[in-house]
């Protein structure tokens, strides 16, 4: 289709590159350098979407942020994105939009009123109400579609830090950014939109002698000059948060999967990067957007912001109408209006909503030969698909009232301007709330400490010299502030030819004959349909806080985020309320200014680098056996090792046989091990166990459980005394990095008088646990300087010397309850030690294993695994385990006074059992009843916490928690399975195998 | 794509390493320190210097990471221990720690992808070290004299660093030492 409102000429864009692209499934055409939304008005696209409640007809309104009509689903398929605006879309070949849609748009049209404002709130007042609505208003949730697979683009994060960050890239943040470079400064400057210059990219003025675009080009190239620059373009801020840490959401539009945009240069990677800065400085040149003015049908097509005209006619040489009313409240519009003209259209009028506006805005209209009605405003629209006329009264000069009857001007498009809103998003997540200035007509932003500064219209400047200047000094500012320059500007601030401004007239709602309630919709909300009369029937029926009303309308919910009616909506309110509006105040903008994927939140931390996989120096061997894994905190850890045609049980089954009867061996390189040196080490250790460890002599080692302060389990492990004030402590996997800390916290912070240091050596060593009657022999082939004897070597030894010649620690500890040597080697030659005592156990078929065979072994001899047969509530003597706990120490041991609360002491606290249940294995986590099927509430006996299959014994074993378990030796309990079944169970003993531990002791 | 790599990755061979710690305000610890490897203990925050074959790093206000050529360390390990008196604790950890070596002109963005630390050479000028974050692993980052970074990172977590990097030089183009 033909592209009727393209000018011939002029226009920042390439008509030598044109683009094919879909919009609502049909095909257009736009040239490289256009928007999707300049494109759309290219061809005369009126309507672009039907409203979220009422249906009605929209058309685009704006040209950049502040778009709130023209929201569509880019892409196709997996790579698909909702909800982004057309005017942010930079045209690239190929591209496929389609307008979002909420599920239920257009279909509500007629059910409208019986929604009325706060109609969700309404709902909660009876519950049946709320039920009947609910499952209508779940449908109704949510905006655009859905990605039809997961996303196939990357997205990834990267860190940046800055002297001064600039936000903003318009004439105030070029010369911000400019001034801090030449002080010195680390400079990152930001902006959304695809080139740098903001409104200089449609200015028709000078800058400084020179066409404003060529002052853009040749600032910009200056601070590309600076090495220490970083410039950011199609980069939006989206969160502004405490010490100046920002987000920044660059979009990558031609990454992978995406076609090239036409003249962006070629990167590769990401398609967008979140940049993670933390600036010394941040000066916010977020610039201001220009506010509607509320009158009766303002969302028909055809009815747009007058900077948005003037930017879509001078950047990308289209006209969005022909005969033009602009409606205005102040001088900044009327070279919309002027330009209009120059582009051979026509304005049927300027409106000006002042009783005599005067000044060189007003003479050059006239000189243009452009009628100006002062003292009128358009109280109207009409038009069916889009504007036809426009409604144009007379307005008393200073109440806001119609004086006089109104007329009708016929036209295709009413340019609007109500004012300026500065954008202030970024300064209201600092946390202070912006003042009203009855001056400037505006909320301008209250400073909070001295590192946020602001410059341009976003701090009230209303002239291009007054944001030029205004720019340079925050940017001298900010530097001298990281210790770059004195904090004066360089050079005399640019010239222009901007005449003075008269002053503007204050217009949020135009009055119309009717009260809001019965005249044609205002709207202040566009996105979410939000009217001045829901305003008003808000504050009649009570509200009368800002942030209530915006709730109770949900004005400036949508993704627009109140970037064009927040202002308005708040002087309808105040004047509803009967106050002004620095008495109303403005509501606050939270993270993030608009949308950020989901992708650009998580980054590269998906898939495999979601959380990273441990691995010990044996993983490959594993890998090559074919190892199933089982995850132990982040450590990969095999499971078992499956041989041809095994099924689990099998393969465990056999890996616990050869562990009783041959030899075995198990990677335990896993567990924590902290080195613990010191004069007042044994003291220290002391103190941390419940065991006492002052007269544990070098070479022996000595099994410990770890108290919190309430005196329940945290940790258990064996720690050997290598040297006279050397230990090695063992922890859990799992536990390692929170023993650690724990140690440091007590270190440091409670007992810096004692001598000792920690030094976490877990990645130091490899261990190899050789276990089963076969292993001292096994051992004996590739270790020839330790005498491995009973007698020499006994249970709970260390000793150190070589193995598979590598300086070796080799433990007689035993998780097993066999024979059992646990061989320690640097882990950088792990492997290599492994692969001698796997060659060296060739003969004795020594078989390895993986941790649900070290649970069978250790559920047979009933120890525990903290974790899993403790849940952060169990004592020593609940675990049967007060053999470990000593008490009179000197200083006694963390946790020790609480094991004497009267709670800790209760006879029928939960209390480590064995359970034998005949020929099932019992769910672990399974409740256990006294009566299975009594009334209920059945009264809990306590719970399976582990449960197994043996080999050994050739029937399930299981352990578990039962009130007061160990009187009720013999006592039949009932398991409740989630299929409804009850198995008996008996309480028995926790130890099922070898009770008097003749196997380790060989 | 330039035919130029813009990052080089190189993993260095294993090295001896001893974790120290003690006083640095005793004077006799750190002349003790010194008789025995010949290198001056920094003692300013976050500096390293190197040593003829060994280096030494800070890692915190007592503690110190010396690294010596593989082979070395349980020679000097022993002599430490004969040499120093009071508090101090030396602790092998070789077999801890994975060395690898980061060049190349897009060097410094591959370390602003995995960590928020601040590596500009105005911050981190050659000399400097730091422990910090590095994607969710943890490494030591050293500045070398010739531009590029030493990191040390933990072996159990070594694939997936060498991953990260791996995926994160990408979109520059890299190579391997």
């Amino acid at each position: 289709m033909g592209t009727p409102r393209r000018l011939p000429s002029g226009g920042r864009i390439d008509r030598d590159r044109p683009i094919a692209f879909s919009f609502n499934r049909r095909e257009m055409r736009g040239f490289s350098g256009d928007t999707l939304a300049s494109a759309l008005l290219a061809h005369g696209v009126a309507t672009v979407a039907r409203s979220f409640k009422y249906g009605r007809p929209r058309g685009i309104v704006g040209h950049g942020v502040e778009e709130p009509n023209a929201i569509v689903d880019l892409g196709v398929g997996a790579a698909m994105t909702p909800n982004v605006r057309a005017t942010e879309i930079e045209l690239f070949a190929g591209l496929e939009a389609r307008t979002s849609r909420a599920p239920w748009q257009g279909a509500v049209g007629p059910l409208a009123r019986y929604l009325p404002a706060g109609f969700y709130y309404k709902m909660f007042l009876h519950a049946r109400g709320f039920r009947t609505w609910e499952r209508f208003l779940r449908a109704t949730a949510g905006l655009g579609g859905v990605p039809e697979g997961p996303d196939p683009d990357t997205y990834d994060h990267l860190n940046h830090h800055c002297d001064v960050l600039v936000v903003g890239a318009g004439p105030a943040g070029l010369a911000a950014a400019l001034e801090a470079c030449r002080a010195g400064a680390r400079v990152v400057l930001a902006d959304e939109q695809a080139e740098f210059g903001g409104s200089l990219l449609a200015e028709t003025g000078p800058v400084d002698g020179e066409h404003a675009s060529s002052w853009v080009a040749r600032t910009v190239a200056e601070l590309e000059s600076h090495p220490d620059a970083v410039l950011l373009a199609r980069s939006t801020v989206s969160g502004l948060y405490d010490h100046n840490f920002v987000t920044v959401v660059e979009r990558r539009p031609d990454a992978a999967g995406a076609p090239d945009v036409a003249g962006a240069p070629d990167v590769a990677g990401a398609r967008e990067r979140l940049h993670r800065v933390r600036a010394g400085q941040v000066v916010l040149a977020t610039g201001a957007i220009e506010r509607p003015l509320v009158f009766a049908n303002n969302d028909l097509p055809g009815v747009m912001l007058a900077s948005s005209v003037f930017t879509y006619l001078h950047r990308y040489a289209v006209v969005p109408g022909e005969r033009m009313v602009l409606c205005t409240t102040n001088d900044s519009a009327y070279r919309t209006a002027i330009d209009w003209v120059g582009a051979g259209r026509e304005v049927a009028a300027i409106v000006d909503a002042r009783p005599e506006p005067s000044g060189a805005a007003m003479q050059a209209a006239t000189r243009a030969g452009i009628e100006v009605i002062h003292g009128h405003a358009v109280i109207e629209a009409r038009g069916r698909k889009r504007v036809r006329e426009a409604v144009v009264a007379p307005l008393h000069g200073e109440d806001d009232r119609l004086t006089g009857p109104p007329r009708r001007i016929g036209c295709d498009l009413i340019a609007c301007s109500g004012g300026w809103t500065p954008t202030l998003h970024l300064a209201a997540q600092t946390g202070v709330k912006p003042r009203w200035s009855d001056e400037a007509i505006a909320f301008l932003p209250v400073p909070a400490g001295d590192a946020v500064t602001w410059a341009g219209s976003a701090g009230g400047a209303r002239s291009l010299p007054a944001c030029l200047q205004t720019g340079a000094a925050a940017g001298a500012m900010a530097a001298s502030r990281t210790g770059h320059g004195e904090g004066r500007v360089s050079a005399e601030p640019p010239e222009t030819d901007e005449p003075p401004e008269t002053p503007s007239r204050a217009l949020f709602l135009v009055p119309h004959q009717r009260p809001p309630s019965r005249a044609p919709k205002q709207f202040v909300d566009l996105q979410l349909d939000v009217t001045a009369a829901d305003i008003e029937l808000a504050a009649r029926e009570g509200y009368e806080s800002v942030e209530h009303v915006k709730r109770y309308t949900a004005l400036g919910f949508g993704t627009e985020q109140g970037k064009l009616g927040n202002v308005n909506g708040v002087a309808i309110l105040a004047r509803a309320l009967g106050q002004d509006i620095a008495a109303t105040g403005t509501t606050m903008f939270r993270p993030s200014y608009t949308p950020v994927t989901f992708g650009a939140v998580a980054g590269r931390d998906v898939g495999g680098f979601f959380d990273p996989e441990r691995r010990t120096p044996m993983h490959g061997w594993h890998e090559e056996q074919g190892a199933e894994w089982e995850d132990v905190g982040r450590w990969k850890r095999p499971r078992y090792y499956p041989k041809a045609g095994e099924g689990m049980q099998d393969a465990v089954n056999r890996e616990c046989l050869a562990a009783r009867d041959g030899v075995a061996i198990l990677d335990a390189s896993t567990l924590g091990k902290i080195d613990i040196q010191g004069a007042d080490a044994h003291v220290f250790l002391d103190r941390i166990y419940t065991t006492g460890f002052r007269r544990l002599g070098v070479g022996r080692c000595r099994y410990g459980l770890m108290l919190h302060e309430d005196g329940t389990i945290f940790d258990d492990g064996v720690t050997a005394r290598i040297a006279g004030h050397r230990y090695l402590m063992h922890t859990t996997t799992g536990n390692a990095e929170a023993v650690f800390d724990w140690l440091e916290l007590w270190r440091q912070t409670e007992w810096p008088d004692l001598d000792v240091y920690c030094t976490s050596v877990t990645d130091h060593w490899a261990t190899a646990a050789l276990v089963g009657p076969k292993s001292r022999e096994v051992l004996g082939r590739v270790c020839d300087d330790i005498d491995l004897s009973r007698d020499a070597f006994r249970f709970m030894d260390v000793r150190e010397g070589h193995v598979a010649g590598v300086p070796a620690r080799v433990f007689r500890i035993s998780f097993s309850g066999e024979l059992s040597f646990e061989v320690n080697v640097p882990a950088h030659r792990g492997r290599e030690v492994w692969d001698a005592l796997i060659e060296a156990g060739a003969e004795f078929d020594i078989t390895p294993y993986g941790t649900e065979a070290m649970h069978v072994l250790r559920a047979e001899k009933g120890f525990i695994i903290v974790g899993q047969d403790t849940d952060g509530s169990m004592t020593p003597a609940d675990m049967g385990m007060d053999w470990a706990v000593r008490r009179n120490k000197p200083f006694g041991f963390l946790g020790e006074r609480s094991l004497s609360l009267p709670d800790h002491l209760r006879e029928d606290r939960l209390q480590f059992v064995g359970l034998a249940s005949g020929d099932a294995v019992l769910p672990e986590g399974a409740p256990l009843v006294e009566v299975p099927d009594g009334a209920p509430p059945i009264p809990n006996q306590g719970f399976v916490s582990s449960a197994y299959h043996s080999a050994r014994l050739s029937r399930p074993i299981a352990l578990g928690l039962v009130r007061g378990g160990r009187t009720r030796l013999g006592e039949i309990l009932h398991c409740a399975l989630a299929d409804g079944r009850n198995l008996p169970v008996t309480i028995v003993d926790p130890v099922f195998y070898d009770p008097d531990g003749k196997a380790q002791d060989v | 794509m330039s035919d130029r790599p813009g990052v080089v990755l190189r993993r260095e061979p294993a090295r001896g390493c001893l974790n120290l710690r003690g006083n640095p305000r005793d004077a006799g610890f750190r002349n003790a320190v010194a008789a025995v490897t010949g290198v001056e203990l920094p003692v300013e925050s976050c500096t390293w210097g190197p040593a003829g074959d060994a280096a030494v790093y800070w890692l915190g206000p007592d503690e110190w990471l010396l690294v010596l050529p593989a082979g070395r360390e349980a020679d000097v390990e022993r002599r430490l221990r004969e040499a120093l008196a009071g508090s101090f604790s030396v602790v092998d950890t070789s077999g801890t720690h994975c060395f690898l070596n980061l060049s190349g002109p897009a060097r410094g963005y591959v370390l602003q992808k995995s960590s928020p630390y601040d590596f500009h050479p105005r911050n981190f000028p050659a000399g400097r070290c730091v422990q910090t974050v590095f994607a969710k692993a943890s490494a030591l980052v050293a500045a070398n004299p010739d531009g590029s970074f030493d990191l040390v990172v933990r072996r159990s977590y070594a694939d997936y660093v060498r991953d990260w990097i791996a995926d994160a030089e990408e979109e520059y183009g890299f190579a391997r030492g």
